[in-house]
């Protein structure tokens, strides 16, 4: 073991060794410790680089606020850059890298940053990579990219699963320190139900560290003996490794758990985080307080840290974090550190501190240790490059931060930064006010609440353990009562605290003399206090620019430990307080989310819910080419043995012409519409009239929005005198649906009208061809067929093998063509059924590129034609909308805009020399096209018609049917096509209707 | 004569089921049913057609609950205002309640086709669907005969709770597979089995 592991005491459990490697040198570790714990109990200090200068970084902290200890953990597939080397539990296995540096962490050659620093300072990208041409940042672009960043996300996909799932209780408690433990234990003794959420892996906070004692026993003791407790009510759920990292409205609250990331591999089954979205009846907001770094020249050298994180390494985990240190402190709890470390063996050279004075009780702790006091100091300058070895210190002035007096030199390994604490505020400004500067502890604290949360303990800026505890009963019963609980009177706790700050001095910066090493405000992202100066200077004096110009307090810690300090001395630049200058919001995270937790099972097959036609299975085992249509799936064609997707359409297509043919038509939306107004509502949502439908009859139907334009289409069946069945397009099913309910709902709540989505209980086809009445006639009993007793239009009900059908008698292909309706259960059964009786008429199963390319021949529109922006004149529909009956849409079908002779109107097109015509390309008149030429319209639909011979489509042109007969071309530049087209009427195939009348 | 075909007769239902820890947190019984359809009474008739239903079922029907009522071979559910499901029974139980509820108090849709049942019981049936409602259920906030018309992975769906660990879901017919789907993948964690 090395000599920087003590020999005893810690939290981790020696006889659980674990193994390790960092740059793939082998360490070994203990249960308990986190990554880097047991790299600092192997003495590695220089774990990083760091983001713009590649300055050597070590561990600043040992929480979630760590700016500098970034590593890149696992490897291949499950490669994960930027994790907190503070925050990752060791695990048998561990595989760590360092990252951004090159060649190695020791050497890296983009160290050279450092001795161009001055051109480095923030904005400098903009400053800088201006000329010499407005296209020059394209590619410096490149090059910026490459060398930006930290670590590398593997480019493989995630084997991990990830999970998610909703829960609720009355009282929330995030963070399970002492207030947070307090509080969880007032709150369940009322009853209610409890959550405790923490994102370390083990519960306690500061208690794991405290030196104080509770009820007599050590602070960690009450610790453990309280979680047990608390894990023994049935109303409490404990859920370490788990971050609060959002605060929503409603008092729901998002948190990540993470469930297998302290293991090399999630077990079989199990995910590797689970989203969790909490809805809770109160919150209280334990979240404790960060401690604040002071900001002089060298603070980033490895070797510097805070002063608690010092105090944790030593206590909790058993690691000497350096051989001779200093503590620079500037309140008095903060000499507890150098106390304990000294008894951890820890040589303190010193005790430096701004004030003038220490407390009586810090002083008394100094003496006690053995340990002088340098009153009035401060740290000038810290040294070592890799590795600090000199911490230069001298008189100075408290409130200006300016050298007093002579330079002196200490040799240490180790500096053990506090200035002060910053309440965790991130989820209470996130559903708070903003943050209120607390000049005792010179420290934001919550602003005022606008959800239902209280803060306790140090997040509240209460710091004392004895305050916390109270603080935190008092709360959480107080939580549970508001809630309707009747919690008990919290115990009593009988508390020997520790030493305690009463008040706290604010030290901006240090301001030392003659050359110096760069200052840090914000370790992560390498800024510096001069690049404050420098934004103030050039004018983001505000909060909210200084952010963005500098780029203070963003990334992987959000500020964290920098957030304070950056304002403050923004507030001194100013001249103004820094309660004037305020903070910027804190918005979630509170601290980095994967985005696998956010997704959670959700994705790849799972990422929406699939429909399925009854017949679905059949088209995939028959040669369906499926497609997405919504969130179905359809086939666009039935490929045979070696045929391309437009031979089989055209055969398909061809063969319907011919013969007969079958289409899955199941994904058409159906709305049951019953009732004794049923007629009159339907009269007020279509355009055309629909009161005076006989029964047995169905009709096309055109639906308009409000401002007039069309909005859907489809036939309405009339099963009763106060049942209709209206059929929708599949893309419009659900917001036709939403908007009959809205006009049924809250227009014309009076009308006796039903509506039930009838989607699910119908499967449907189309059989379309000349051959379509002889295959009814094979398969479905109790109806007529004859044009006589079933024409066109016509509804009737029969039977196929003994189950309801109904048949309507409608064509979308221009063919004799029906829809059979069966219960959906029944579905497959029907479709196999119709292609037995269908056999000897040759019949074929045909799909969405056949369906298609019918419609297109008949000039009957559908999607591309009803794309939001046309009316029923547009699409030559005009004369359907009634004249004598208002309907939803019809005062706004007068308007200028939509009676402008400009509107572009549905022709069709056909090409002049057999070549394509995409979808999509522009009518242009230009014959050469070598410069962006004035567009006439648009193809919207195309196809290659059998039944013509050519290649067709439609069409919106401007002014369009009075264009008919006009030559251009249709141009898709993207791809290169340019092709002469003719305008010609919509309607290609069978003008007069004979063919679906016959 | 034709038979049913249930929607998960189409995927693979074996294929989703896990028990890697030996253990079984959900099982899910899917069922056909006979007869299902939906009742709606106009805002005046509630209690016209309550009175009807409940003589044409033989349960004492109420429309102001979000709760389940049932006798051994029908169940009522109340899906929202002057709204039930009726399920269970045959087709004489629809032609009664037709009979019953006249085009002038009510409609009655036939839904027997569009509706799966899904029943989910075990130790972690509440668990399994918390990852797709959020929905408190804590059995004394959510007791027994609870109905809740809600969405899971945006579908439709209406949830009754019978027990603690048995809670039957209303399943619109072409989302049934990928809600068992879903469901076979919620519950990787705990162990799944279905029963079709």
């Amino acid at each position: 073991m090395s000599s920087y592991r003590l020999p005893n005491g810690g939290l981790v459990d020696r006889s659980a060794p674990l193994s390790f490697t960092f740059d793939g040198a082998r360490y070994s570790g203990f249960e308990g410790d986190t990554l880097a714990s047991a790299l600092m109990a192997n003495g590695v200090r220089l774990v990083g680089r760091s983001f713009k200068y590649h300055r050597p970084r070590g561990m600043l902290s040992a929480g979630p606020e760590e700016p500098s200890a970034l590593v890149t953990l696992r490897t291949g597939a499950r490669r994960e850059p930027n994790t907190k080397a503070t925050m990752v539990p060791l695990y048998d296995g561990l595989v760590a890298t360092s990252q951004n540096r090159w060649p190695s962490l020791e050497f890296d050659i983009m160290a050279a940053n450092q001795l161009a620093g001055p051109l480095l300072s923030a904005g400098f990208y903009y400053k800088t990579f201006m000329g010499p041409t407005a296209k020059a940042w394209m590619a410096y672009e490149h090059f910026i990219r490459q060398a930006a960043g930290l670590g590398r996300a593997t480019h493989e996909p995630d084997p991990d699963r990830y999970d998610k799932a909703n829960v609720h209780c009355d009282v929330l408690v995030v963070g399970g320190g002492a207030a947070g433990l307090a509080a969880a234990s007032a709150a369940a003794s009322s009853g209610a139900r409890v959550i405790v959420a923490d994102e370390n892996a083990r519960l306690g906070g500061s208690l794991l560290t405290e030196a104080g004692r509770v009820n007599g026993q050590s602070a960690v003791a009450f610790a453990e003996q309280h979680i047990a407790a608390l894990a023994t009510e049935p109303g409490v759920t404990l859920m370490p490794r788990t971050a609060v990292y959002g605060y929503y409205d409603s008092n729901v609250l998002g948190a990540v758990e993470q469930i297998a990331d302290h293991l090399p591999v999630p077990p079989t089954g199990l995910p590797r985080q689970r989203h969790w979205t909490i809805t809770a009846g109160r919150v209280v907001l334990a979240t404790g307080a960060i401690e604040r770094p002071i900001v002089f020249p060298g603070n980033d050298t490895p070797g510097v840290m805070l002063a608690e994180s010092a105090r944790t390494y030593v206590i909790r985990y058993g690691v000497r974090p350096a051989a001779r240190a200093v503590l620079f402190a500037t309140h008095d709890a903060a000499y507890r550190v150098a106390r304990d470390a000294a008894r951890a063996g820890v040589e303190m050279a010193a005790i430096v501190d701004p004030r003038p004075a220490p407390g009586e009780g810090a002083k008394a702790l100094a003496d006690e240790a053995g340990i002088p006091v340098m009153a009035g100091h401060g740290v000038m300058k810290a040294l070592g490059g890799k590795a600090l070895n000199t911490v230069v210190v001298a008189p100075m002035d408290l409130g200006t931060g300016a050298v007093t007096g002579p330079e002196s030199a200490i040799a240490a390994d180790g500096l053990f930064v506090s200035g002060g604490w910053t309440p965790t505020v991130h989820l209470a400004s996130q559903a708070g006010g903003a943050p209120v500067w607390d000049g005792k502890i010179a420290a934001f604290v919550p602003g005022a609440p606008r959800q239902a949360w209280t803060d306790a303990g140090a997040c509240a800026g209460t710091f004392a353990l004895s305050a916390c505890l109270a603080d935190g009963a008092r709360l959480g019963a107080l939580s549970a009562d508001t809630l309707g609980f009747a919690a008990k009177p919290p115990p009593d706790y009988a508390v020997e605290d520790d030493l305690t700050s009463q008040s706290i001095a604010f030290v901006r910066k240090v301001k030392p003399t003659g050359r110096a090493p760069k200052a840090f405000v914000d370790l992560q992202h390498d800024v510096t206090a001069s690049d404050v100066a420098l934004a103030h200077r050039e004018g983001f004096q505000s909060v909210e620019h200084l952010k963005r110009y500098t780029t203070l307090g963003m990334a992987a810690d959000q500020g964290k430990t920098s957030n304070v300090t950056g304002l403050a001395l923004m507030a001194e630049a100013r001249r103004q307080d820094i309660s004037h200058v305020g903070t910027t919001r804190f918005r979630p995270p509170y601290t980095p989310v994967s985005l696998g937790a956010l997704a959670g099972f959700e994705t790849g097959h799972h990422f929406y819910p699939k429909r399925r036609s009854p017949m679905d299975l059949w088209h995939r085992e028959n040669g369906g080419d499926m497609t997405p249509v919504g969130l179905w799936d359809r086939p666009r064609a039935y490929l045979q043995d070696g045929e391309t997707m437009t031979e089989a359409y055209v055969r398909e297509a061809a063969a319907v012409r011919a013969g007969v043919g079958l289409v899955d038509v199941s994904t058409l939306g159906k709305i049951d519409v019953q009732g004794p107004d049923a007629a009159t509502f339907l009269d007020r949502v279509y355009a055309n009239g629909f009161a005076k439908l006989p029964v047995g009859k169905a009709r096309y139907g055109l639906m308009l929005r409000e401002d007039g334009l069309l909005f859907d289409d489809g036939t309405t069946w009339r099963l009763s005198e106060t049942q209709y069945l209206m059929t929708t397009t599949t893309a419009n099913a659900g917001p036709v649906m939403a908007h009959l309910e809205y006009h049924l709902d809250i227009v014309w709540p009076e009308m006796r009208v039903a509506l039930a989505s009838v989607t699910d209980q119908w499967a449907a086809v189309a059989i379309a061809g000349p051959q379509a009445r002889e295959v009814l006639w094979m398969a479905i009993d109790d109806i007529d067929f004859s044009n006589d007793a079933l024409p066109f239009m016509g509804v009737r009900q029969g039977t196929l093998d003994g189950e309801t059908v109904w048949v309507a008698r409608l064509s979308f292909s221009g063919e004799l063509a029906y829809e059979v309706y069966i219960g959906a259960h029944f579905g497959l059964h029907m479709w196999q059924r119709l292609l037995e009786a269908g056999q000897p008429f040759g019949i074929i199963p045909y799909g969405l590129e056949a369906l298609g390319t019918l419609r297109i021949e008949k000039g009957h529109v559908a999607g591309g034609e009803l794309d939001g922006r046309t009316t029923a004149d547009d699409l030559g529909l005009g004369r359907m909308a009634s004249t004598k009956k208002a309907y939803i849409g019809g005062h706004m079908t007068g308007r200028p805009g939509l009676a402008d002779d400009r509107r572009f109107q549905l022709v069709g097109v056909k090409a002049l020399d057999d070549q394509p015509v995409r979808a999509g390309s522009h009518i242009v008149v230009e014959a050469e096209l070598t410069e962006p030429a004035e567009s006439l319209g648009h193809v919207t639909a195309y196809t290659y018609s059998p039944a013509v011979n050519a290649h067709i489509g439609l069409a919106l042109v401007e002014n369009g049917r009075a264009r008919i007969g006009e030559r251009h071309f249709a141009t898709y530049p993207l791809k290169g096509h340019h092709v002469p087209v003719e305008l010609v009427d919509p309607c290609f195939f069978d003008p007069d209707g004979e063919r679906m009348h016959g | 004569m034709a038979d049913p075909r249930s929607p998960l007769a189409d995927i693979p239902l074996a294929a989703l089921q896990t028990n890697w820890s030996e253990a079984i947190g959900v099982t899910v019984n899917v069922t056909l049913k006979r007869c299902m359809f939906q009742v709606q009474a106009w805002p005046d008739t509630i209690e016209t057609v309550a009175q009807s239903l409940s003589s044409a079922l033989g349960i004492d029907v109420a429309f102001n609950q979000r709760t389940v009522l049932a006798n051994d071979d029908v169940e009522v559910v109340t899906v929202g205002p002057g709204r039930v499901l009726v399920s269970g029974g045959d087709n004489a139980a629809f032609a009664a309640v037709g009979e019953a509820v006249a085009p002038d108090i009510g409609a009655v849709t036939d839904l027997s086709h569009a509706r799966i049942r899904l029943d989910l019981t075990g130790s972690d049936s509440a668990f399994i669907l918390s990852k797709g409602l959020n929905l408190d259920f804590d059995h004394e906030r959510m007791p027994d005969g609870t109905v809740h018309a809600s969405g899971i992975h945006g579908v439709p769906i209406i949830m009754v709770r019978r027990t603690r660990e048995l809670f039957t879901l209303y399943v619109p017919r072409t989302f049934a597979a990928a809600i068992a789907e879903w469901i076979g993948e919620a519950a990787q964690d705990v162990g799944v089995a279905f029963r079709n």
